[in-house]
């Protein structure tokens, strides 16, 4: 054991920042009779998945547009992001204009630009829905560490619209999250998800995401344009529209501070 | 100088209302028309928000009054420079009595800018001290401690002053503030504006405070001298995250002239709240928010005053409620959906035994586009702090916001 420890710090050491969750997951998958079988485990192709969705660092212009029977609401928005644990939004559409949020690993600062007050959250906060559409604080800033909530099972191959995907069961193994049970089908070729189904804890179907457009750029396959559907609603849906993003660009660390929230 | 709110449950504000008659009216409207055209040609961008609340009042044992209170604000903000940001805004308070003058307000106009290491902000704006939603004891500029709020608005505290402030950023989550807010010149016209003289040097208001982190708690403290009442105040804020978000501040002040232990135990005020949001099913959350005011050395007994006579009517002044030791502000928030939000908000006096409790709804219908309604009861005997005898004490709203 103390063998594998050792041999671990020892790669980790070689391979600087890297995580050791990711390091045992190489791992596994190299000894897997799983892997060795089928050429790869589910939780790589998460992995594989989520290095397409987790930039070093982004600047994004996008929108949300929130449809529901009375019609259709747009939220426009700027983020930037570093890696997993830093994020700062700024909203600029109108009703929202100004307001901030800065993500730092576990808590949410929110800026109200009226009352020029700061408020800070933490805990089950992260996973509030933003500006009422289906996506969470933790969606938009970064939270994608799929692999600590959930316990993923590869159910097989599906085609979705022609594309040969991986069928991916997630089960939750923590209670803080939206949904119990999702199935995602993941493109064998792209690695990005063309299909995710969101389940309730008895078992119904709730929620439909689809990518409806990808980019490509530094290496990396982009899903820009996702389609979230209620199934337990008519004409109820959220768009996420990037409309602009650049990765791997300079972002200084202050960017996200409580003087640039505050700014 | 008229301090009030338009809604259901305030009558404060801050700011300074100039009355507009006929030719300041036209004066209002032409300045409106200006921002608007002004923008149209510049980096600005303008934004009207209209609140207009229809509202059945109880004003006697059997007599109730049906009127419109409302706000209507418009914003002109400066965008596109990285370095200066400013705003103008406008705001017009509809009151129920249609013989008095529509007070227009200026809630925000400062201009802020940035340097390679500070920022300077000088106009009408706010600044936050200390932490908490409808009690914070940290807030000294402002004073964010008495009962007298706006549960109907969004933001339930958003005083603003006439201030210069020096912000100095030290790392991501620490920072220092310098505060400067001169005595307010337009608190020097008299009513029947027949006396102006310009207020003394020594109402200067002027403080500072500094904000950290320590571990996984944002610790802030500062220190303010009021000039007018000739008190240094200082105070301490605590913010954390234990189960629950929760926050404490503290504050107490001391005369500058023949200070004296006692002072400072006599107004010590202390705040404190838990705030903890919790998501039911997949569209619907709920929060909790619970905040109390302390005055350890305030008030612990109930104050009776007696009935005044006025015009064969008995009346029943309110206590000095402001010196009560404890009031507590609980707040429940019910998202049902994507759109529409319960709220129920209340002000409760233990001390006296009353409370004033605000059930409310917001449709989130169009962009932009809120329904709202609200329903207001005071509990509590008629020389209590809240009371249903007061008028007032019922009542009931239903109307419209539209953000544009």
């Amino acid at each position: 054991m103390s063998y594998f420890k050792a041999l671990a710090y020892k790669i980790k050491q070689i391979l600087g920042g890297i995580k050791m969750k990711k390091l045992f997951i190489s791992i596994f998958i190299f000894f897997s009779p799983a892997a060795v079988l089928m050429g790869i485990t589910p939780e790589e192709i998460l992995e594989r998945m989520l290095e397409n969705q987790v930039h070093d660092t982004a600047r994004i212009e996008g929108k949300m547009i929130i449809q529901d029977r009375f019609g259709k609401k747009t939220v426009t928005f700027v983020s930037w992001s570093r890696g997993e644990d830093n994020a700062l939004i700024e909203f600029t559409s109108k009703y929202e204009a100004g307001q901030k949020i800065l993500r730092n690993e576990d808590e949410l600062y929110l800026y109200f630009p009226d009352a020029e007050e700061v408020i800070r959250l933490q805990g089950a906060a992260l996973r509030q829905s933003v500006l009422g559409s289906d996506f969470s604080y933790e969606d938009m800033t970064g939270e994608k560490d799929l692999l600590d909530s959930y316990k993923v099972t590869l159910l097989g191959s599906e085609e979705v619209d022609g594309h040969d995907c991986y069928k991916l069961q997630l089960e939750a193994v923590s209670r803080n999250v939206p949904y119990p049970r999702e199935i995602l089908w993941v493109d064998k070729e792209l690695f990005i998800y063309r299909k995710v189904h969101k389940f309730s804890l008895s078992g119904r179907l709730l929620k439909e995401m689809r990518i409806t457009r990808f980019t490509r750029q530094n290496g990396k396959v982009i899903p820009v344009e996702l389609l979230m559907e209620d199934k337990m609603k008519k004409n109820s849906s959220t768009e996420f529209i990037i409309q602009k993003i650049e990765i791997g660009i300079p972002i200084p660390e202050e960017k996200f501070s409580l003087r640039e929230l505050t700014w | 100088m008229v301090k009030r709110k338009a809604g259901l449950t305030g009558s404060s504000i801050s700011t300074c209302p100039v009355k507009f008659h006929g030719g300041r009216s036209f004066l209002f409207i032409l300045t409106l028309s200006t921002m608007v055209l002004f923008s149209a040609y510049t980096e600005t961008s303008t934004s009207v928000d209209i609140m207009l609340l229809p509202s059945l009042i109880r004003v006697g044992e059997k007599d109730y009054s049906l009127s419109v209170t409302g706000t209507g604000e418009a914003s002109l903000k400066a965008e596109n420079n990285r370095n200066v940001r400013a705003e103008l805004a406008l705001k017009a308070i509809i009151l129920p009595n249609q013989d008095q003058p529509l007070p227009i307000t200026l809630p925000r106009a400062f201009i802020k800018v940035r340097f390679p290491h500070f920022r300077a902000t000088l106009g009408k704006t706010r600044v936050s001290w200390g932490d908490g939603s409808c009690f914070n004891a940290g807030d000294l500029l402002f004073g964010s401690t008495s009962i007298d709020t706006e549960l109907t608005e969004q933001v339930i505290r958003d005083e603003t002053a006439w201030l210069a402030s020096l912000y100095v950023p030290m790392g991501r989550f620490s920072f220092a503030e310098a505060v400067f807010i001169p005595p307010d010149p337009l608190a020097a016209i008299t009513d029947d504006k027949t006396a102006y003289s310009l207020p003394p040097i020594e109402h200067t208001q002027a403080g500072g405070r500094a904000v950290t982190k320590l571990f996984t708690i944002k610790t802030e403290g500062g220190y303010l001298y009021r000039g007018e009442e000739k008190t240094h105040n200082i105070y301490a804020a605590l913010q954390g995250h234990l189960l629950a978000d929760w926050n404490i501040s503290a504050s107490t002040s001391i005369p500058s002239q023949s200070p004296e232990g006692e002072d400072l135990k006599d107004s010590l005020l202390i705040s404190a709240g838990l705030f903890h949001l919790q998501r039911l099913g997949i569209d619907s959350q709920i929060s909790f928010r619970l905040e109390a005011l302390l005055r350890p050395w305030g008030t612990w007994e109930e104050i009776k005053n007696e009935v005044v006579i006025m015009d064969s009517t008995a009346v029943y002044p309110p206590p000095e409620g402001a010196n009560y030791a404890l009031f507590l502000y609980p707040e429940i928030t019910l998202g049902l959906s994507r759109s529409i939000n319960l709220s129920l908000r209340s002000l409760v006096s233990p001390v006296d035994l009353s409370a004033m409790f605000l059930l409310g709804n917001s449709w989130n219908m169009y962009q932009g586009f809120d329904i709202l309604t609200f329903i207001l009861l005071q509990a509590g005997e008629e020389n209590d702090i809240f009371s249903l005898e007061r008028p007032g004490g019922l009542a009931f709203s239903l109307g419209f916001r539209f953000k544009y």
